[in-house]
Parts: structure tokens; sequence; C-alpha cells
């Protein structure tokens, strides 16, 4: 919005915002004219690149030697999709075949609240159900508190039973076979201070144990496998801080990462590895974004903050948090390789990404996400990767 | 873009500009907001986004930590997170977002262990907390935009657990009313929000799921006023 101007303040400031555009346009004439290098062709687009020398754990220097191999020009760029009207929709989800983007909603009219799908070509959105909740990996069981306890449903035929967490939320496992669900201290509100235990339980309720308690922080997921479980924190009050494998047996834990403050953790969708990042530690080659494998084998480090998803196991999808670049853009980590590919380019293929809102879907072909340009949910193609050379 | 097309993208930017300075008059409405300008303010920190520097790190409004707390910390403000948070390491300087005059110096608007209020021109105010020393700013001292006025610091002192100022904007007259920061403040906020694993997350009223889930898109809050998302049918629950 623009405050009303008084008369005599207009002829400055057409003054001054004419003689600033004039300075700026010099300026860009003067850069233009200092760059050595050819300027870009129309049939030069750069669609998918290697950059390569990403340096291993741990790495001497917080800046990584990075090249960048180009593909052939006849590459075919994706094209993204709207798939919505009417500044619909936040926090859109993948169905386990990748063929709907789930969400809930209320529909056009905001008449019926529920779980809506929409076709990943675009379509009306269809009402599922009316049943919010935690939905599992594959979307068969919903879990939802009702009266100060915890249900489980199954969607196929209404079937339901309760779950003995006291009323707290509850997490799948990515089989769907077990549920976990974390009983926090409530006279301690210090977060680095504060016990959680984590309970374990079969899908349907039974043979619920704690397994462990960590101190000042969470429980994350599910190890490939399921037989144990990864957390964060510290499992004595004054051991180590970080990152631990716990058994789901016999509670016992392996520290696979020390770290004090790990951020926005997010495990691969079978479990076998973990994204994360780490801020302002005073050894600086520890800042940025870490991967681990989660039976402890791979370490990865790249010295950046941005937004992350994983596209499949050991492939992570990355936008790095560059301001300078003209618009956000798309890294994809292939963690076996140690090789990190340009899925797109800024300057042709910029991801108007609002509120860090999209997903990859489960088969890894796509991203949805929802626009700040038109508040719609748009889906993109994501390149497929060529051969490695 | 060749020299000839970059002068050309000028004159018509320029064009463009001088229409929209000509005839940017806006009505005045019943709203009790201070007038507004084009983000009249600048980022409190300097320098790029990193690992090492600062970040982004919640949305002002209406938003799930805010819900989570509503009759607790945020009771005061309506059930919204009536700032903006910025992560940074304990000690990093931080800047007047304006011109103004230094309101209040540890004042009881909280966000402790140290505050700052500078009261600016345009009718706002801007408010720095969880700064980890007392401020050496005076009260009525002047200070200008992009002047350091104090060091971030972290609400748990430990400097480990969560250092990030608390950044509010208010209304310089009363300090009563808290606006959206992401509204005011200069700078790409869409990229900004690009960290991290989850979406920046908003409380859904599944009566009117699609109502304050955007960014910007925020209520404004009156202080001490009832609470505005005290929702029968939230998403996510209340565990």
């Amino acid at each position: 919005m623009i405050m009303p101007l008084r008369g005599h303040l207009i002829g400055k400031r057409l003054l001054l915002v004419f003689l600033s555009l004039t300075f700026l346009v010099f300026l860009g004439v003067l850069a233009d004219a200092a760059q050595a290098g050819p300027l870009p062709s129309a049939g030069s687009e750069k669609v998918l690149a290697r950059v390569t020398t990403i340096p291993p754990f741990p790495i001497s220097t917080p800046e990584p030697v990075l090249t960048i191999e180009h593909l052939p020009r006849n590459s075919r760029r994706p094209i993204p999709v709207r798939i919505s009207d009417g500044e619909c929709c936040p926090y859109p989800r993948w169905s386990a075949d990748s063929e709907w983007v789930m969400l809930f909603d209320a529909g056009e009219k905001g008449e019926v609240p529920g779980l809506y799908s929409i076709p990943r070509e675009g379509g009306s959105p269809t009402l599922l159900t009316e049943r919010i909740g935690v939905y599992s990996q594959d979307w068969s069981l919903v879990a939802y508190p009702e009266a100060s306890m915890v249900y489980i449903e199954r969607w196929a035929d209404g079937d339901r039973w309760v779950v003995p967490s006291p009323g707290r939320r509850i997490f799948f496992s990515p089989s769907g076979e077990q549920i976990a669900w974390e009983l926090g201290s409530s006279g301690i509100r210090h977060p680095d201070l504060r016990q959680n235990a984590i309970w374990l339980a079969e899908i349907d309720g039974g043979t619920a144990r704690e397994v462990v308690t960590v101190n000042g922080g969470h429980f994350i997921g599910w190890a490939a496998g399921e037989e144990a479980i990864i957390v964060y924190g510290r499992l004595a009050p004054n051991g180590p801080a970080g990152i631990w494998r716990v058994s789901t047996e016999d509670g016992s834990g392996r520290l696979l990462f020390e770290v004090v403050k790990p951020r926005s953790l997010l495990l691969s969708p079978a479990g076998g590895w973990l994204a994360f990042f780490v801020a302002f530690e005073n050894q600086a080659d520890r800042n940025g974004l870490w991967i681990l494998g989660m039976d402890g084998s791979v370490k990865q480090h790249y010295p950046l903050i941005g937004a992350y998803r994983w596209r499949g196991e050991g492939q992570l999808l990355v936008i790095p948090q560059d301001l300078d670049a003209p618009g956000a853009y798309l890294w994809q980590i292939d963690v076996d390789e140690g090789v990190v590919w340009e899925l797109t380019d800024p300057m042709h293929d910029a991801l108007p990404i609002a509120s860090n809102d999209w997903q990859s879907s489960p088969d890894g072909s796509m991203i949805v996400f929802r626009s700040h340009e038109d508040h719609n949910l748009w889906v993109f193609p994501l390149p497929e990767l060529p051969l490695s050379p | 873009m060749v020299v000839r097309d970059k002068i050309r993208v000028g004159v018509i930017l320029g064009l463009t500009a001088l229409l929209l300075a000509a005839t940017g008059q806006s009505a005045a409405s019943a709203d009790p907001s201070p007038p507004k300008e084009e983000r009249p303010f600048i980022m409190p920190f300097a320098g790029s986004p990193g690992p090492d520097t600062w970040f982004f790190l919640q949305a002002y409004g209406n938003t799930t930590f805010a819900y989570r707390f509503r009759n607790d910390v945020y009771y005061g403000g309506q059930g919204l997170h009536f700032g903006v948070d910025l992560a940074a390491p304990c000690g990093t300087p931080v800047r007047a977002i304006g011109d103004g005059i230094v309101f209040s110096v540890d004042n009881w608007h909280g966000a402790g262990p140290h505050n700052l209020l500078i009261n600016h021109s345009n009718g706002y105010a801007s408010f720095y907390g969880h700064l980890l020393v007392r401020s050496r700013m005076k009260i009525g001292q002047k200070v200008v935009a992009g002047e350091v006025v104090g060091l971030s610091g972290d609400p748990d002192r430990t400097c480990i657990s969560r250092p990030h100022i608390h950044l509010e904007i208010r209304d310089s007259e009363t300090h009563a009313f808290g606006y959206n920061p992401l509204n005011l403040i200069e700078a790409d906020w869409e990229r900004l929000a690009l960290i991290g694993a989850e979406p920046i997350r908003f409380e859904m009223d599944m009566e009117n799921p699609r109502r304050w889930t955007d960014l910007f898109e925020q209520p404004e809050t009156q202080f001490g006023h009832p609470l505005v998302n005290d929702y029968a049918s939230p998403w996510p629950f209340d565990w």
C-alpha cells in the first residue's frame, strides 16, 4: 500500500525515482560491459547440470569446489502444470501411487471439511473422507483424538480401535505395523532439559512399552527395517547430545553423530538416510546441511542451508538459499555417488514456492508446490537423470 | 541481456515507476493502523543468510507454534505469533530497521532477557526482543536505519538452545497493535522461508481452512484482546 502523498512532495519523489532508475540502468550497462565471458544465447539452455567435487566429511574449508557439467542443448525442459483454481490449498501431499495430490480443505465453497484429492494432471478437488487426522504412509490408516483417547481407524472398512497413548499424537512406522508417541515432562519447560519418553506399540496398541527417554530431544522416526528408531538429544542427562540409533528390542542406543542442536531433521521414506542442518557452531565447518546413513556408515556435509525433501532413498532434493540467484532453483544430491545435480536453471525455471510448501511424489517423478504468484498448486515434473559418465 | 535490451528494460521500468508514483494515492481506511508505505523498513541483520550468520525461523501470525501456546506465552497477543523470529548466533549486531527515536529499553513487553522499542515517524514502532545484553541506547536517543542498537541473544540464556531475535512492528502511538513485519520490511521473504524440511506451518481452522495460511495474509494483533484462533476444529489437533 502507498501512503497518501502531499502535492509538494510528488515532484521531489518523481525526480528521485527517475534519477535512481537512470543510475541503476547506468550501473547495469557498466556491469555488462565488465563481464569477460560471452553472453548466453537463446540456444544455450542450461537444463541439467552435474555439480561434482563435493568435499567428503570432514571438510577443511566451508567453500566447496564445484564444477558443472552441462547436458546437451536438446534436453527437454520440464514444464510446471497448474492443478488447482481459486487460490486454494496449503500443505499438499501425495497419494502412495503418486497419482493424486491430497490435502485437507473444505471444498471450493468451504462447505465440507475433510480430505480432498486432486488428480496430478489437474481437476476439481474430490472429497475422499471427512476424517481429519494423521494418516499412515500408504493412507490406509488414520489416527485422531476423541474424548481424551486416540483412535486408529482403518479407512477400508471403518474399523477402529483405541491405542494406549494417553491422548498424545502418534506416529506411524513406514510399514504401518508400529506406532510411537512421546510423553514429555510437564514440569521442565527448558527445551534443552525437557525429558521425553519414547513409547512404541504394535499397530493394534499391543506390547506398548517405553523404549528410551531423551533429554532435550525428540523421536525422529524408524530406521530401515524398523528394528531401530532414530532419536536426537541426550540419552543420559549429562551424556553426549546427538543423533542416536536405538534398538526397539532393548532400548540400547548407538550414537551416530554428536551434535547439540540438529535442526529440521528428515528421514528418508524407508528410513535409510537422515537429512538435517547445523548452524552457529563455533567450528564453522560443521555448519550446513548434513546427510547421514542410518547404519552409521556415511556422513556427508554440504556448506549451505536451504529447503530439502527426499526424492527417494539416497536422493535428496535441495533448494539452496541463494538470494543472489534470480530465483529459487533445485538441486539433487545423490548420496551414494556423492554427486550434486542441478535440476533447474534459475534463469529459466525459477520456482515460485510459497511458504516452503512443496513435496516430492513417492515415485520421485515430480514435486507439487503452492505458488506465491497465484496461490495455486502446481506440479513440476522432475528431470530424469542421465547415466553417470 | 544485451546492453540495448537492458536500456529498454530500464526505460520501461522507469516509466512504470513514474506512473505508479504519480497515481499511488490510497484512500483512507477505517483501519486503526498507521498510514502504510511500501515496505518502509530494512532487515535487522546485515549480510546474507546462512548457517554461520542468520536465517528465518518463525513467521508472524497464526503459526502452529503460537496456536499450541495460545493460552500461555501468546495469550496476550490473541494466540498469534505477534512478531517474526530470526535465528542468529548470540552477539550478532542488531540494526535499527528505520530512522527513529528510542522509546524504551528493557520495558515490560517481555521477550527477555533484554528488549528495545523504537518509535518511527511513519506511525510504526519496532520492538527488538531476546537481546543478549541491555542495549546501550538511551530513551529519547535518535537512531538511523542500519545503526547497531543491540546484540542478538537467546531467551533461554544459553546461546545454544534458541538463539534468535523476536522482532515486532507495532503502532507508535499506543504500542497496542501489532502488524506483520513481512509486509513492512523489504526482503525476499518467500526465498528466506525456503529453509528446512517442513513448510511454514499455520494452524488451520477446518471450518475455514484456507484463512490465515499465507505468510503475508495474517491478522493484525490487538494486544490484550481475546484469542482469534481458539478453533473448534483445528488442524493440527490439540494433542
